[in-house]
């Protein structure tokens, strides 16, 4: 669906003023009012702002027009001002179209480019549905208590992988993103390591004298010839990576 | 532009109650002003478009629009502004000199000048003779209003030919080779009177399964009614892992695997003035289909007698959820209050298939591995905030939340043997029991701005307890060989609790002139206790018995100072450094049957993940035309583990020997080295022109503390991609647009002899291009071509493909 995203683009409006070319941030016929005109209709919104994670950027002082403040992802508020307000009339909502966000942060829009990402530029999701743009914790879905809980986030559509289980597997304490890249990932099921490097990483240990040249063992138990064959979580063997409720060793 | 009842002197007006009685009956008013001050009514027709809404907007509807209007007097439709606000009538039609408006604009009521100061410039004496005329002329207001309908539909055709492979294809671009057809985009508004409008939006997309629909209907200052439908398909591709020296060296389910994933939803809320907010909600999460799993099976080439696991796997999900959703929000004497009670009762079957043991040039594999698993819960829980702005420079805010989920299992495994059909099974497990409780409070506090300081403090604690408990049948033998099984009625149990306390503070100093300095931390404690065990029922010294006690501890702490600056409107540069590390200590007492320190569970003392980050990103506009960016990214990450000892038996003496396997203690065990280049340019060389671009360079590489084992190569490669779009406006009515994405990925690994290589390599491009015209007002159509290609190197091409897009649409908007 992200041709028809794009073909949506096409089809949004008509300059009255002579042939101008879309792009991100235009809304026809406004300018920038400055951070005191929004304040002062959301007011909730910008009083933690400046101790955000974009407070960390957004200074009133700064002066790279167009980079700063809260028109840098809203667009040019005059419109939206002069009509009184009102949900998406003259304003943009980065909580519905991310390219707003993608200006900045760029990395995360070659991520999301990767073949798999989570789907944002198909329009199935937002970046609001995991990050608090305003709020003092970037890591937290908006609303809520102020600081993230552990894996609160991915919980929410992630629910099979989070439930509990009786023999969790620990690594869940580190969060989701010890394995997985949220954004875009090159790796099937956005793994930021798609082989046992990724379980190795943690399950590592100094090999004792009864072990052989080349040979690897994971506890007590020899994994040379498993680890050839393939990844940790393949072939029938550790397969419940996110947790099991028989087995200590989430074998099944 | 209504006042204050407290800062009006009013004085009653009887001939305007016999006029206007609705007004009377309520506190018409108008001070009692010197009329004579006023600026005379303009002596020609007033048009209301040309002459009166330019003063409205720019003057009156900041504050007096459709959204939360000052004195909820609204002066965007004629009824709201001859209505009046709480204050009484504002507008006298045929007698501008008896409205109030005309006199809070003229500065005539002592403290009422409209706008206020800060609010807008003051009215010039001809705007305010504009207004009297337009006023005397009856409030001609030819537009907006009531029962307006405002509409826009979209129907679209399209088509996709993919040549290659059409499994990989619609997994990577989310919609499938053919034809499409519907609505792209579709929504309207009806303002049936200036409090009341209902709307909906939506798409319906035959051929890709994509379907969403939104209706609200919603009245100010009474309340909403909301109502939605999505679904979406998701699609997998159903080839497994790749072996070159296999013949065939992939394999395909041939399955059709997708998942529909979508949600109904329903809200309905009362939004009385003055009263609590309240919205009730019902919200309906559904997931149905069959996805692939990276579960991949055991394939073995009887010539070499080499086993890799590669053989594809896939699990049908049912995953539902009713949700039930109570909000409730309300001001008092300052305090913002809110709680929001979440209930939810989810229910998750899934059927997994796994290949477990398969031989080339057979006509399947002799071994499949069954899984069935029943989950469901019901969960309850309920976040308490408030929040109070105290002073100018002190805002405090706390909550609590609480959470309890109840919850039971099933679980079946067995082993499906060809070509006999036999189906063995192996374990089982049903009335597992799962609970768990959580409560978590919160408390904040921001301080400033003060002298360019502004500043903030939060605490979180967090208890958790979780208890699991089952009677299940084990088993311990080799999947593949019923012979072997050994069905062992074992009950398995755990418990564990967490305590966990976060505490963050931060800074901002923004008095040097054009920079924000900033310095935030957060450290965390967490201590950890839990009891797991693994008991045969019945006694018996069985491979089962297990008994875990640990106690960890955990400290978190995470660093991070940086800099904006942005002297000129030309240039900005910030940069940050980020350090954050957390440390795991192990306290396990454990006893299994078998050897002492007997290797995991309880096998893991001690983990410690440390990271370095450096960000910086240099904005840099040469010209108005032309915005660069350039930035800079560089994560490093050691990973380190400390192990108990393991036991081992010595060979040479048949003793068992303390650390023969392991001296345990502290290792390596992993080292991720990462960097992210990019640079953007966006060109506006002419209104007419709009073009965007992004490189990316990204390398990246982790060793861990095996790869010195030639199967176990290290991860490493790199990763670029380009995003370039363009947009040229032909004439006013006619727009072109171009696209062009890349991104390579060279993560390839060299250890086929040794292992089985899983990095990745491919090549991944899409171009875009499309026109629209504007034929007349509200009538549009766009045109769309997409090209496709992606090459898999690392799957000897197995996964390429090439597709080709088309799609038509035509807009249609009302007004």
């Amino acid at each position: 669906m992200a041709v028809m995203g794009v073909a949506t683009a096409l089809v949004s409006s008509c300059s009255s003023v002579g042939p101008v070319a879309e792009s991100p941030l235009r809304i026809e016929g406004a300018t920038y009012v400055g951070n005191q005109a929004c304040a002062e209709c959301h007011a909730d919104l910008c009083r933690t702002f400046p101790v955000s994670a974009h407070g960390r950027i957004h200074g009133a002082g700064l002066k790279f027009s167009g980079g700063s403040g809260c028109e840098s992802c809203h667009g040019p508020g005059s419109r939206h001002v002069a009509a009184g307000g009102g949900r998406g009339k003259f304003i943009l909502n980065p909580g519905v179209d991310p390219e707003a966000c993608f200006r900045c942060h760029l990395e995360v829009h070659a991520q999301f480019d990767l073949p798999q990402h989570h789907p944002l530029p198909e329009g199935k999701m937002n970046c609001v549905q995991c990050h608090d743009p305003h709020g003092r914790d970037i890591m937290k879905p908006a609303g809520g208590l102020a600081m993230a809980r552990l894996n609160q986030s991915c919980a929410q559509c992630h629910r099979p992988e989070t439930k509990p289980a009786v023999f969790e597997h620990p690594a869940l304490r580190e969060g989701c993103l010890i394995c997985h890249e949220p954004h875009g990932s090159v790796n099937l099921k956005m793994l930021v390591e798609p082989d046992p490097n990724l379980c190795l990483k943690c399950h590592a240990q100094e090999q004792g004298p009864g072990v052989r040249p080349g040979e690897i063992f994971i506890g007590k138990v020899p994994h040379t010839a498993f680890l050839r064959q393939g990844t940790c979580w393949s072939a029938g063997c550790h397969t419940a990576v996110h947790g099991s409720n028989m087995d200590r060793l989430l074998r099944y | 532009m209504q006042s204050e009842p407290s800062q009006r002197r009013t004085t009653s007006h009887q001939w305007v109650a016999a006029l206007i009685p609705v007004a009377c009956s309520l506190q018409l008013a108008a001070a009692e002003v010197d009329v004579g001050k006023l600026p005379p009514p303009a002596g020609r027709r007033i048009d209301f478009a040309r002459d009166i809404r330019p003063i409205l907007e720019k003057s009156c509807l900041r504050c007096h629009g459709p959204e939360r209007p000052k004195s909820h007097f609204r002066l965007d439709n004629r009824v709201s502004a001859l209505k009046g606000g709480e204050n009484g009538v504002d507008i006298i039609p045929g007698h501008s000199e008896r409205s109030p408006l005309i006199h809070n604009v003229a500065g005539l009521v002592e403290d009422m000048l409209m706008p206020p100061a800060g609010k807008g410039e003051r009215l010039t004496a001809e705007q305010i003779g504009v207004l009297r005329a337009w006023i005397d002329q009856g409030v001609a207001w030819p537009e907006g209003g009531t029962n307006t309908l405002r509409f826009s539909f979209t129907p679209m055709v399209g088509w996709m030919h993919v040549s290659g492979d059409a499994s990989k294809a619609r997994e990577l671009l989310w919609q499938r080779a053919g034809a499409a057809g519907g609505a792209q985009e579709f929504h309207f508004r009806q303002q049936v009177d200036p409090d009341t409008a209902v709307t909906g939006a939506g798409h319906v997309v035959f051929g890709q399964d994509d379907y969403k629909l939104t209706l609200a209907v919603e009245r100010n200052d009474v309340g909403f009614g909301r109502f939605g439908f999505e679904t979406y398909r998701k699609y997998f591709d159903d080839t497994g892992g790749y072996y070159a020296p296999f013949s065939p060296a992939a394999f395909d389910l041939n399955q059709d695997l997708y998942e529909d994933i979508g949600r109904i939803w329903t809200d309905f809320g009362l939004t009385l003035p003055d009263r609590p907010r309240v919205v009730v909600g019902y919200e309906y999460d559904f997931r149905n289909g069959t996805e692939s799993l990276l579960q991949w099976g055991a394939v073995t080439d009887p010539g070499s007698g080499a086993t890799k696991n590669i053989y594809p796997a896939y699990q049908n999900v049912n995953e539902h959820a009713h949700v039930i959703k109570v909000e409730v929000t309300h001001e008092i004497r300052g305090v913002q209050l809110e709680d929001a009670f979440r209930g939810e009762f989810y229910h998750l079957d899934t059927h997994q298939v796994n290949d477990l043991s398969y031989s080339l040039g057979s006509s399947g594999p002799a071994a499949t591995g069954l899984i069935d698993q029943g989950y469901r819960h019901a969960q309850a829980n309920n976040t308490f905030s408030l929040q109070k702005q105290v002073n100018p420079w002190l805002f405090l805010s706390g909550g609590y939340f609480y959470n309890r989920l109840q919850g039971d299992a099933a679980f079946s495994q067995s082993t499906l043997l060809m070509p006999t059909g036999g189906l063995f099974p192996y374990a089982s497990g049903s009335d597992i029991v799962l609970a768990e409780e959580t409560h978590v409070f919160n408390a904040n506090a921001q301080l400033g701005p003060w002298a360019g300081w502004t500043g903030f403090a939060g605490v979180q604690s967090e208890w958790d307890n979780q208890h699991g408990f089952g009677s299940v049948q084990t088993d311990d033998a080799d999947p593949t060989d019923p012979t072997t099984f050994l069905i062992q009625p074992t009950v398995v149990s755990s418990d564990w609790g967490t305590f966990r306390n976060e505490e963050d503070f931060g800074l901002r100093y923004t008095r040097i002139p054009d920079m924000v300095l900033f310095a935030d931390t957060r450290f965390q404690q967490e201590s950890f206790g839990e009891l797991e065990e693994t008991q045969p029922e019945g006694g018996g010294l069985l491979p089962h018995e297990f008994v875990q006690n640990t106690v960890a501890v955990s400290d978190l702490k995470e660093y991070r100072i940086g800099f904006d600056v942005s002297p000129w409107q030309r240039l900005g540069l910030n940069a940050q450094y980020l350090r954050h590390e957390r440390r795991t200590d192990y306290n396990n007492f454990v006893t299994a049957f078998g050897l002492p320190n007997a290797g995991y569970p309880g096998f893991i003392t001690g983990r410690e993940i440390r990271t370095d980050e450096v960000d910086t990103k240099l904005s840099v506009r040469p010209a108005a035309w032309l915005t660069t960016t350039l930035s800079y990214r560089l994560v490093a990450t050691d990973y380190r583990t400390a192990t108990s000892p393991v036991t081992g038996f010595d060979p040479a003496t048949g003793m068992l020997v303390p650390g023969f396997t392991s001296p345990g203690g502290w290792v390596f065990a992993g080292k991720y080295r990462g960097q992210v280049y990019s640079a953007s340019a966006v060109l506006t060389p002419w209104r007419r022109v709009y073009l965007s671009s992004t490189f990316t360079y990204q390398p990246s590489r982790i060793r861990t503390a095996d790869n010195s084992d030639p199967s176990m190569a290290p991860y490493r490669g790199d990763v670029y991609s380009v995003i370039t779009s363009g947009n040229y406006a032909l004439t006013t009515t006619t727009s072109l647009r171009a696209a062009y994405s890349f991104s390579h990925a060279g993560y390839g690994q060299g250890n086929t002899a040794d292992g089985l290589p899983l990095g990745m390599v491919y090549d991944w491009q899409t171009v875009q291009a499309g026109a629209k015209r504007q034929f007349h007002k509200g009538v549009a159509i766009g045109l769309q071509y997409a090209f496709y290609r992606y090459a898999e190197a690392s799957s000897g091409g197995l996964n390429n493909f090439t597709a080709h897009a088309v799609f038509a649409m035509f807009t249609k908007q009302l007004p």
